[in-house]
């Protein structure tokens, strides 16, 4: 590309540019066409990045409360290599360390505009988390399998997907497919502290997707996939309270099974004007909570010569209420039936701005080594007004926050 | 990090695909690929094969329904009329039937009466291409793949290799070279370039850091006949050899285009193919029949090393 720039820049006359894309496009032909093959070289990451939730504003919280809320500090190592040239596989190690405060329950003020009461600054737990995947190759098409187990002071979740892919029309088109379930088990802390919060929960998560991937032209991919879950179990949260007005509380209690679909689509452009590569994408999703929401992102992969590449990206997310949403009771419910006042199941539209840098260099002295150093920030924030249909009341509880995150990676 | 070297013989000439890689074995796998991936070629688009892509076209010469072709083919007949357009109808795939008259082994210089009979069979414009039919509607028409299936084999090799993972390695296949990435100290390949008369011999050597130069002689395959130098680079036109230019190098990002270049520039003849590659801008080198060297490749002495790229660009 660039001696073509050197050579061509200026000068490159119309019969050159006519031969150089026939030849190129012969080039993305036959890169398509190739065979399904394994990773090639061993890959390995290691990725830090911390989460840090926006003190609560004052209007929003008990006027004498802490402020404080949710960080998390997660470390992230990554291994991927091929085992034959027909397999690979990869493994994946987490360990997250969570700390402060998080939404309790929404109770009135003097007003009557609810307010955000918070845990107190109690929580402090770690995660560990690990994945293990791997990949059998056939010439035209993909299976995988990956299994996972995630464990938490109070939580555990054991996991297993199989998801495949086959390629047809000239492998301009490729469809992919995957299931998988979830075993999770939940042991509140602190049982004896509230006769309400369960010892011992389970919930089961099963899911479906089937996608299709098109290679419109040289230049750019469209791929839509259709997702369906399905949670049963116990799918309250065991920490969270609603409140009815006068000073009663209830269980947070929501409905033991909850079915959900999601629509994706995504389309991807490059640009080779600019170096660039656009990033498109749009999910719709429903469930029987009646909870339904769009997401919008756009993300801008911009490559500066072979080793930089800048990426800004800007997501909007607007959602309905679940049906279960209650800001808090009123003073003559009974109590029954099911109710949540988490604020993610409210009304509230919110922004993401990313921006992504990735620095790629390559040492030999003992191998030849290509390193990525990567650095991202992204900036979120939530809020009533950003929804595209007015909410009735905004949760207090809705959060924004910053993501910081470095990371290194080796392919050898 | 260790440098493999891998001579092998396919599309009737010498190759040698040089890779460095970190060990031995990834570098064999590689290299077995490479070999595959240029046999694989070789075969499909082989004139001497009846189970290739070239015969299965050239039998249903003269059969109006023509014949479908894969995908693979279909991309090199895009770019085969890309370039019979862009070269004004010089370079020319159906121009292999002229071989008929001509038989480089044989000494003898076909009649013009001979030539006449065959050029009614030459010309791209007498095919129909609409992907993915092909239809040769005369009898007798051949399609010839041989003009650009070895420049187009080097590209995939680059390719291939920089899809395993390969950063640094060159290959050659007979003359058409192509770079995967230059040594891993940042070097740039030093290639020769034969000379014409002495072929042995270089008459030049060009940095190469990270593209392909192909190039085409008149010593390749030609016949000397009462003094004349009858070479295998044929006029669609005229279906007579050409003449003006001993040798032609082009460098270009890519191998196939750059193995048009010097084939049209071969054509058109000293001055023309001059102005030609001028006009392409492509860092070229030529010898006319003069034995002059010149082009933007070559400084003013005869023969001088390290004619670097980044001086001609």
């Amino acid at each position: 590309m660039q001696l073509g720039r050197r050579l061509g820049r200026g000068r490159e006359s119309a019969a050159l540019r006519a031969l150089q894309a026939s030849a190129l496009a012969l080039s993305g032909m036959a890169q398509v066409a190739s065979a399904d093959s394994p990773i090639d070289r061993v890959y390995t990451s290691y990725s830090f990045s911390h989460y840090d939730e926006d003190e609560m504003e004052d209007s929003k919280g008990l006027p004498n409360a802490d402020r404080e809320r949710y960080s998390v500090s997660t470390h992230q190592a990554m291994l991927a290599a091929p085992l034959t040239d027909r397999i690979d596989f990869s493994l994946e190690v987490t360990h997250e360390t969570m700390s402060g405060a998080s939404p309790w329950y929404t109770a009135p003020d003097a007003a009557g505009s609810p307010i955000q009461i918070l845990s107190g600054p109690t929580i402090e737990d770690e995660r560990n988390d690990i994945l293990l995947n791997t990949n059998y190759f056939y010439d035209n098409a993909r299976l995988g399998v990956t299994t996972g187990y995630s464990s938490e002071n109070d939580y555990s979740a054991i996991n297993l997907a199989f998801d495949g892919e086959t390629h047809f029309n000239e492998k301009n088109t490729t469809l992919s497919g995957g299931i998988g379930m979830s075993y999770d088990e939940i042991n509140p802390t602190d049982p004896d502290l509230d006769a309400t919060r369960p010892e011992h929960e389970k919930k089961q998560t099963y899911f479906l997707n089937v996608g299709l991937a098109q290679i419109l032209n040289r230049r750019s991919v469209v791929q839509s996939s259709l997702s369906y879950a399905y949670g049963t179990g116990y799918l309250s949260d065991p920490y969270k309270k609603v409140f009815r007005f006068g000073g009663t509380f209830f269980p947070d209690e929501r409905p033991g099974d909850r079915h959900a679909i999601a629509w994706l689509t995504r389309y991807r452009r490059h640009i080779e004007e600019f170096e660039a590569t656009l990033h498109l994408s749009y999910q719709y999703y429903i469930d029987t909570w009646e909870v339904s929401s769009h997401t919008i992102e756009f993300a801008w992969y911009q490559s500066y010569g072979d080793d930089i590449q800048i990426t800004p990206s800007i997501r909007y997310y607007t959602q309905n209420e679940a049906d279960i949403y209650v800001s808090y009771l009123p003073q003559l419910s009974t109590g029954n039936g099911e109710y949540s006042s988490d604020y993610r199941l409210s009304t509230y539209g919110a922004l993401g701005l990313g921006l992504k840098g990735e620095y790629t260099f390559r040492t030999g002295w003992l191998t030849d080594i290509e390193w990525k150093a990567k650095l991202s920030y992204e900036r979120y924030l939530s809020s009533g007004d950003l929804a595209f249909s007015t909410p009735s009341i905004e949760a207090p509880g809705l959060v924004s926050f910053d993501v910081f995150s470095v990371g290194f990676s080796a392919s050898f | 990090m260790l440098l493999a070297r891998r001579p092998f013989r396919a599309m009737g000439s010498p190759c040698e695909l040089h890779l460095y890689g970190a060990s031995r074995a990834r570098c064999d796998a590689l290299i077995a690929r490479a070999i595959a991936e240029v046999t694989r070629l070789e075969h499909k688009y082989s004139r001497y094969r009846d189970d290739s892509v070239t015969s299965a076209i050239n039998r249903s010469a003269g059969n109006a329904a023509g014949v479908p072709v894969d995908d693979e083919t279909a991309s090199l007949l895009d770019y085969a009329a890309t370039a019979h357009a862009t070269s004004g109808g010089l370079f020319d795939p159906t121009s292999g039937v002229l071989r008929r008259a001509w038989n480089f082994k044989s000494g003898r210089v076909p009649t013009r009466a001979q030539l006449d009979d065959l050029l009614p069979l030459v010309g791209w414009q007498r095919l129909a291409w609409r992907k993915p039919l092909l239809v040769l509607p005369h009898a007798g028409m051949e399609l010839d793949f041989g003009g650009f299936v070895k420049e187009y084999a080097a590209d995939r090799v680059v390719e291939l290799c920089r899809a395993g993972g390969a950063r640094h390695g060159m290959v050659d296949l007979g003359g058409d070279l192509a770079v995967i990435g230059p040594h891993p100290d940042g070097k740039p390949w030093i290639v020769g370039i034969r000379d014409p008369r002495r072929p042995k011999g270089a008459m030049a050597s060009v940095n190469l850091p990270g593209c392909a130069i192909a190039t085409s002689g008149d010593y390749e395959r030609c016949m000397i006949v009462d003094g004349l130098r009858y070479t295998h680079v044929l006029d669609p036109r005229t279906g007579w050899p050409v003449t003006g230019m001993r040798s032609v190098s082009v460098v270009a990002e890519r191998c196939l285009v750059a193995g048009t270049a010097t084939t049209v520039a071969m054509l058109l003849g000293a001055s023309e193919g001059a102005r030609w590659l001028d006009e392409l801008g492509l860092p070229n080198l030529r010898m006319d029949d003069a034995g002059d060297i010149r082009g933007t490749l070559a400084t003013s002495g005869p023969l001088r090393r390290d004619t670097s790229l980044r001086g001609a660009a």
